[in-house]
């Protein structure tokens, strides 16, 4: 089946975090917009959710290499907001001879991304390619908000990506993001689009809604614990259940979440696995993890 | 079992598939739908509807729609009402397809629902789509062939409801407002008014127009034609140039509009001012129907010909003059009256009437102007209206009025006009009326003459009148003559002396073919009927036999030395003309003398005075005869003296010879004083001294 496809274009505020060439002070806001988010609300956003910086002597010709790209979820005055994070590769040095790992970050309202069927591929490709900030961090935009064009998610698409790595292993991914925050190992070898195409399958098979509570990373930084409940990455830490691509192993399921994921399975059994996507991908109200952040 | 809370909220919606999935294949299995299984259908949450009801089939969508909008009941309403928005695409859809089938049911139903809702804006959306979308007008450019028969139950779905506010159902209003003049929206709205207007309903009517042309301000649509009509005629909003100018080109493209707006001009006491815009679409409809009624061959098209000349004629029988209508403007009711086989009807009287008449003629003036391509209408319009225009009684002696007169003068030099009109003075003899109350300026009839070539002598008539009457008024000196001596441009000196006013009449009415019977018959014929009574009334008073005479001869004179234009170097022609000015002037004599043309009594006068000039001429003759005498002797006593000198030495003549002389040249001279212009070797009856015999 073929499925229509429409653009869409969607609001974004944004802000250039990094430091100055050469300078002394550390990683802050050098541009930003100047919209409805005030400077103190736009600084807390791109703040919370935090891939790091690599490691120095990072290979930048890995797959694993920058840019990684963080998706938040933010709320201010009862409006939900998920943010994009682009975390680029280092570009000049500070005072003191330190690389200066800069990063663009997006914000956008929850619902008109849900609205325009935004999944975390769009939003990243919505992004990608603009520049906020010249090299010294001075900006490139005046201070309004971006009007960015956007491509839905095709379901079709994130089948056939979930059936590639296997519906059983993604699910129970899936179902272990209902108990906690989940690290998926076994990732080192993805380029940025198939770590986007992961990340999507994965959210994909919980129904939409809980993307408004879901925050994830192409990659984190081993260099500190990273917040978000959803990463790629082969480092342990205490806050995420570590669960490998290869095989999942035996996950510390709760009750529900071990019931989730075998009504999924079941599901996925009895019809078309693009209807239970679509089924689920139709449950956009906003849902809850309700259970615990992962802890820096 | 304590789930967490995201879990249990997970599994919630993964367990609504399932229920969800028997519902969607139940509601795929057509067959098996009916009412309970719609009403269970619809009880489910407004999230599962939402869900299962894009991805059902469209015939399965269309059945539970069906059954629930057939089934009017309180359940079936709520259950409607509460998934308006869901299922609202395709209820317009089962609406628009129901009313293409000449059905208001699904149309009328879906109304009720939308009005439950509780705003005005479902039902506003709702009308907006099903009267007027894509889905409704169709893409296809032959699809305003089916448009009649699609737009007639829609305005019966419209008649049902209530006229809205002026400010309800904006959306709607917008969308009729838009469109070309003949597209869909215009003919809606013109079934609609006219729909409202043949079943009575005026007030309805007038709702209507009042809510899509009243005083809500247009949108910022483009301004077409049929709305800056309608603007005006309900809200008198564009300037009448404009309107005049949409009015216009709106009934060139469909001559029907003018129906329409005539109809809806006269439910808004519009007429009087509309009338004049509306005049040549009604004259245009009544072409369409004069075209119809020559041109059918089917019955379909003979019913469409009698369905739009009653149409037409239900206009034209409007009361335009109690509603105030002016002359001018009814002439195209008229023209459009006429052209569909009716009688005329407000053709003012041109003597009673005369301020009316006027404004009549000129605007029948423009529907013959607008008519320039329509012959035979324009032809029978004119026809009609010379015939009550020019009417001649047979029995009354009367001139015609001057409203008519004023028409003929108007119309004689105009190409378009004159050969019908010439033709029709010809064919029921007016010109003798014209001519006897001498109405018609010699131009007149020039122009008249032009198609019909009887008039050509008239043209002289009326010269000739017009001579004769300022010569009995006394405006001119009847046999005044000046004489004239000038240098022209070259040098060349001309003296000569000008002609009398009455001769160059007689001149120019024998220039022009008129007989000399002819031409007595009209100086005979003029008379002052405002002459006062010491002044003379006709031309017998007015000149005198002598003073006729006198300008007989000169017109001789005229004729015989007019210019000719070929060679004639023996002289022949020159002869001839001289010969035919004596039998002109002789014929003149005769006539005067012999027949009681101006009168017996002025005849015997007349002749009298012709005797006594030929005597006078005799008597000059005998003195030049006995002075050539003289003369002679005179000579032969020179010689007698010359041989008396020689031979008897004496050197006088006779005494009572000379003296002799001296009387007779005295006289001789004496004469040709008191005749003045007369000069000494003119010949006494006529004609110039020394002129070939």
């Amino acid at each position: 089946m073929t499925e229509t496809v429409s653009q869409s274009e969607i609001s974004a505020e944004w802000a250039h975090i990094s430091k100055v060439n050469g300078g002394a002070a550390d990683f802050s806001i050098l541009a930003a917009s100047q919209a409805t988010l005030g400077p103190q609300e736009l600084s807390d956003f791109s703040a919370s959710f935090v891939a790091g910086v690599p490691a120095p002597d990072v290979d930048l010709q890995l797959p694993s290499a920058p840019p990684w790209v963080t998706f938040g979820k933010h709320e201010s005055a009862g409006a939900r907001f998920v943010s994009v994070t682009v975390q680029f590769p280092w570009d000049g040095v500070d005072q003191r001879g330190r690389p200066i790992w800069s990063r663009d970050f997006y914000v956008f309202r929850y619902d008109a991304a849900a609205r325009g069927d935004l999944s975390y591929q769009s939003l990243y490709r919505s992004v990608q390619g603009l520049k906020l900030a010249g090299q010294g961090g001075q900006p490139l935009l005046d201070g309004r908000p971006l009007l960015l064009k956007a491509d839905p998610q095709p379901m079709d698409e994130l089948a056939t990506v979930i059936e590639r790595y296997g519906l059983e292993r993604l699910a129970a991914i899936a179902a272990a993001l209902l108990d906690a925050p989940v690290a998926v190992g076994g990732t080192g070898s993805l380029w940025l689009a198939q770590r986007l195409q992961l990340l999507d399958a994965i959210a994909a098979l919980l129904p939409r809604g809980f993307r408004a509570d879901l925050s994830a990373s192409s990659a984190v930084s081993g260099l500190n614990v990273p917040k978000m409940r959803l990463i790629l990455t082969d480092e342990e830490d205490s806050s995420h259940q570590q669960m490998h691509l290869a095989s999942p192993g035996a996950p510390l399921w709760s009750e529900g979440a071990r019931e989730y994921y075998e009504l999924l399975l079941r599901m996925a059994q009895n019809r078309e696995l693009p209807a239970v996507l679509r089924y689920l991908w139709s449950h956009w109200e906003a849902l809850s993890f309700i259970t615990r952040e992962a802890t820096p | 079992v304590n789930v967490n809370p995201a879990a249990a909220a997970a599994i919630r919606i993964l367990v609504e598939l399932d229920r969800e999935s028997e519902l969607d294949r139940r509601a795929r299995d057509v067959a098996s739908i009916d009412l309970e299984f719609a009403l269970v259908y619809f009880a489910e949450p407004r999230g599962v509807v939402g869900r299962v009801w894009p991805s059902l089939p469209p015939v399965s969508r269309d059945t539970l729609l069906d059954f629930l909008l057939r089934n009017e009941s309180q359940d079936t309403t709520r259950a409607l009402v509460k998934t308006w928005d869901i299922v609202v695409r395709d209820l317009i859809a089962l609406a628009i397809s129901d009313l293409d089938r000449d059905s208001t049911v699904i149309a009328e139903r879906g109304l009720r629902v939308a009005a439950a809702i509780g705003t005005g804006r479902p039902i506003d959306q709702y009308l907006e789509y099903i009267l007027v979308s894509w889905g409704v007008t169709g893409l296809s450019d032959t699809a305003g062939a089916n448009w009649p028969a699609r737009i007639r139950p829609r305005v019966d779905l419209l008649l049902a409801l209530q006229v809205p506010g002026p400010e309800e159902f904006a959306m709607t209003r917008t969308r009729l407002r838009v469109g070309v003049d003949n597209g869909w929206q215009a003919q809606l709205v013109r079934a609609l008014i006219t729909e409202e207007l043949a079943t009575g309903e005026i007030g309805r009517a007038r709702g209507w127009a009042e809510w899509l042309f009243g005083s809500v301000g247009p949108g910022d649509e483009k301004s077409q034609n049929w709305l800056t009509a309608l603007d005006f005629i309900v809200a008198q909003r564009p300037t009448q140039g404009a309107a005049a100018s949409a009015i216009n080109e709106m009934t060139h493209a469909d001559p029907a509009w003018a129906i329409f707006l005539a109809w809806t001009a006269r439910a808004f006491e519009r007429l009087p001012d509309s009338l004049e815009l509306l005049g040549p679409g009604l004259v245009r409809f009544a072409l369409r129907v004069a075209d119809q009624d020559a041109r059918r061959t089917t019955d379909e098209d003979a019913r469409k010909a009698a369905a739009d000349r009653d149409a037409l004629r239900e206009v034209l029988e409007i009361a335009f003059v109690k509603l105030g209508a002016l002359a001018g403007d009814l002439a195209w009711v008229d023209g459009a009256r006429l052209i569909i086989s009716l009688e005329s009807r407000y053709m003012p009287h041109p003597l009673n009437q005369v301020d009316l008449f006027k404004q009549y003629a000129a605007g029948l003036d423009g529907v013959l102007h607008f008519l320039a391509n329509f012959q035979v209408h324009r032809d029978l319009i004119q026809d009609v209206f010379q015939r009550y225009a020019l009417h001649v009684d047979p029995n009354a002696d009367e001139p015609f009025p001057l409203a008519t007169v004023e028409l003929i003068k108007k119309w004689a030099p105009r190409p378009d006009r004159e050969p019908l009109l010439a033709r029709y003075i010809q064919a029921i003899g007016a010109e003798n009326i014209l001519l006897a109350h001498n109405q018609l300026a010699p131009e007149d009839w020039k122009n008249l003459a032009v198609y019909v070539p009887e008039f050509r002598g008239l043209e002289s008539t009326g010269l000739l009148w017009s001579a004769i009457k300022q010569i009995i008024e006394g405006k001119t000196g009847k046999l005044t003559r000046e004489t004239f001596d000038f240098n022209d441009e070259s040098g060349v000196r001309h003296i000569g002396v000008s002609s009398s006013a009455l001769a160059a009449a007689l001149f120019d009415a024998c220039e022009n073919n008129m007989s000399p019977r002819q031409i007595l018959n009209v100086i005979s014929s003029v008379r002052l009927h405002d002459a006062a009574p010491h002044q003379p009334s006709d031309f017998i008073t007015a000149v005198s036999e002598d003073e006729l005479q006198e300008a007989l001869r000169e017109m001789q004179s005229l004729l015989r030395n007019r210019p000719i234009d070929r060679e004639d170097p023996t002289g022949h022609l020159k002869k001839r003309q001289y010969e035919a000015a004596e039998q002109t002037w002789i014929e003149f004599l005769a006539l005067i003398t012999s027949e009681p043309i101006l009168g017996a009594g002025y005849g015997k006068r007349f002749w009298k005075a012709v005797n006594s000039r030929a005597r006078h001429g005799e008597k000059v003759h005998r003195r030049l005869r006995r002075w050539l005498w003289w003369r002679r002797l005179r000579g032969r006593f020179s010689v007698w003296k010359r041989k008396r000198a020689v031979g008897v030495q004496s050197n006088a003549g006779p005494p009572a010879a000379q003296g002799s002389r001296r009387r007779m040249l005295g006289r001789h001279a004496k004469d040709v004083n008191r005749d003045g212009k007369r000069g000494a070797g003119e010949n006494p009856v006529g004609g110039d001294a020394g002129a070939p015999r």
